[in-house]
């Protein structure tokens, strides 16, 4: 039953971009249209469980000092070969994610569930976390992308829907509407959700970098301090 | 010292079975990737040349800057050529038909990285400015339009399509 | 050299890497929140942008294309800025020690900053010439720097504010994103029409 929580624990209770708010620059350019978001759900999810697979098995191998470093080549090297495949077998995806495909390597939820679960823990348990967190994300771009592509473009997975089509809400597949859609469904999340909105402005708990960007802020306090 | 060979041991190790593992995943796809790429490329062309049944790759030397393949289709139906110039964001890349009479046939863009909403009026497939193209020889190049507020995008395909034209009035004249 | 200003201008207001490419999102929301920490994660990304196209431009020309190994590109960019990072973090605390401790803190968040490894990839993919490809890399830093000062602008504004509860926090930080692209899009005619 434990071993089962660490593959629906992702999809919605800690959902990586909905909850954790992590991975974000790709939910937010690559949800312009359903099929580009269930494209890259797909290709992240593959590349997450391969590496969480892989980095589990080694994580006895993996001095502690280089893991960082270990774990960006690894990660590399898959979205590299999965970015080989799609070119080959799907190339019209290929060119719709165009830069957000081999810029995989720096989604924080990749690194992210390396560093947090599967360096610890059994190659089993990493491999039903890093499909349930892929399966989240998939899902969080799969619900993005049916509100911009129904409402901005009149279309679902590129059927027209009647009425809808003819009074478009262009600005929705447009930038703006990447960061106002993301932001609704975040306060809907607070609003529904059992979790009672954090009290921090940005919570980073789930980045890997979340020391190091507390450090950053944590200085400028220090220095607005100095200034009074 | 054990404690820095061990890792930078690990770390190369982990980096050359990547690479291994890499090269070998490219030689599997690497054919396919091409024939898929060529595929594209056939069915490009017999979409701005549609009476061409077949094409032959031609190679002259001194063409027109920015044309990297020109084709011609089979019994005089006229020449497809692959044209890039410089656009907003970067490189515009479209192919051309252009029919033995010197005038477009049909004008296809194949990649560009124009603003969304701005520069796609113009390169666009279905914005319909390449359909304003059609039937035009250089001299009537002039009485296309570029598109306001896509000025940069519309002037760079225009001159796309020029370079096309020049090089099909170069490969008849060598022919010729 | 109109096509360098071309490049330069579109680079920083039409195709903002922050506000209309998506890249760079993690820390324009997170360190945004003060002035001095946004000018200070803006300026190192500048400056490892710079130096990473330096670095990767000509890698991949000399390097990885004659050899056919352009697939390698991905593994080879992000060691390399990951490396560059670490290199000039070193060397800045031992030669410039004061701009150490302005930069130093965010440098280790940049490695990873998608934004620079965008940066580095487009200037291969769009065909940019050692030059061009320069300028488009301050151009993108300049763009982040913008957008990094516009919105912690906008942020010190919300902090202030009564906001419903369930749009505390993250939410009404995307929201004033949203209006602060909006107020991008104006740009693309400007530009567009400078040059035409």
């Amino acid at each position: 039953m434990r071993t089962l929580n660490n593959f629906t624990k992702g999809i919605i209770r800690e959902n990586p971009v909905l909850v954790l708010v992590l991975g974000t620059c790709p939910t937010l350019a690559t949800s312009t249209s359903v099929i580009n978001a269930l494209g890259m759900g797909v290709a992240a999810t593959v590349v997450l469980l391969f590496s969480n697979i892989i980095i589990s098995a080694l994580r006895n191998v993996i001095p502690d000092k280089v893991r960082i470093p270990c774990y960006i080549v690894l990660i590399a090297g898959l979205v590299t070969a999965v970015q080989m495949l799609v070119k080959a077998y799907a190339p019209t995806l290929n060119d719709s994610l165009g830069i957000y495909l081999p810029l995989i390597v720096v989604n924080c939820i990749i690194l992210g569930r390396a560093e947090m679960f599967a360096s610890k823990n059994k190659v089993l348990a990493s491999a039903l976390d890093g499909l349930g967190m892929g399966v989240g994300f998939t899902l969080a771009l799969f619900l993005m992308a049916s509100v911009r592509e129904i409402f901005g473009n009149g279309t679902f997975c590129g059927l027209e829907i009647p009425f809808l089509a003819d009074n478009k809400i262009s600005i929705l597949t447009m930038a703006p509407g990447g960061f106002m859609v993301f932001g609704l469904l975040i306060a809907c999340v607070n609003r529904f959700g059992k979790h009672k909105p954090k009290k921090s402005d940005f919570s980073c708990e789930g980045c890997p970098q979340a020391e190091v960007c507390a450090k950053a802020a944590g200085r400028d306090a220090k220095e607005a301090g100095k200034d009074d | 010292m054990k404690d820095i060979i061990k890792p930078v041991a690990v770390l190369a190790a982990i980096c050359l079975i990547v690479t291994a593992v890499l090269a070998f995943v490219n030689e599997l796809t690497h054919p396919v990737i091409m024939k898929a790429e060529e595929q594209a490329a056939a069915s490009a062309r017999s979409e701005v040349l549609p009476d061409a049944k077949k094409f032959t790759r031609l190679d002259i030397a001194d063409m027109p800057d920015g044309v990297t393949e020109i084709y011609k289709g089979n019994d005089d139906t006229g020449y497809v050529v692959q044209v890039h110039t410089k656009g907003y964001g970067g490189d515009i890349k479209i192919i051309c038909g252009v029919g033995t009479d010197g005038r477009v046939k049909g004008v296809k863009t194949l990649s560009h990285s124009e603003t969304s909403g701005v520069g796609t009026k113009a390169v666009d497939n279905n914005s319909g400015y390449r359909d304003r193209f059609v039937g035009k020889g250089k001299q009537d190049l002039k009485s296309v339009d570029t598109i306001t507020g896509a000025t940069i995008s519309s002037t760079a395909y225009k001159k796309a399509v020029g370079i096309a034209l020049d090089a099909c009035q170069k490969a008849m004249e060598v022919k010729a | 050299m109109t096509n360098l200003i071309i490049i330069l201008l579109s680079a920083v207001f039409i195709n903002n890497y922050v506000l209309s490419k998506f890249l760079g999102i993690c820390p324009f929301l997170g360190v945004s929140k003060k002035l001095g920490s946004a000018v200070g994660m803006s300026l190192a990304v500048i400056f490892v942008m710079l130096i990473a196209t330096a670095v990767t431009w000509p890698i991949q020309k000399f390097l990885l294309d004659p050899k056919d190994l352009g697939y390698l590109q991905t593994i080879v960019f992000i060691l390399v800025i990951a490396a560059l990072v670490q290199l000039v973090e070193i060397v800045l605390k031992r030669y410039i020690p004061s701009l150490h401790r302005s930069l130093g803190v965010y440098l280790p968040l940049i490695t990873t900053n998608c934004a620079v490894l965008g940066v580095t990839i487009l200037n291969i993919s769009e065909n940019y010439t050692f030059i061009e490809a320069m300028v488009n890399s301050l151009g993108s830093g300049l763009g982040f720097m913008l957008a990094m000062v516009m919105f912690s602008g906008v942020r010190s504004t919300i902090e202030g504010s009564d906001i419903p509860e369930s749009f505390r926090g993250l939410p009404i930080t995307l929201i004033a994103a949203a209006i602060t692209s909006l107020s991008f899009m104006g740009f693309g005619g400007v530009i567009e029409n400078l040059f035409s």
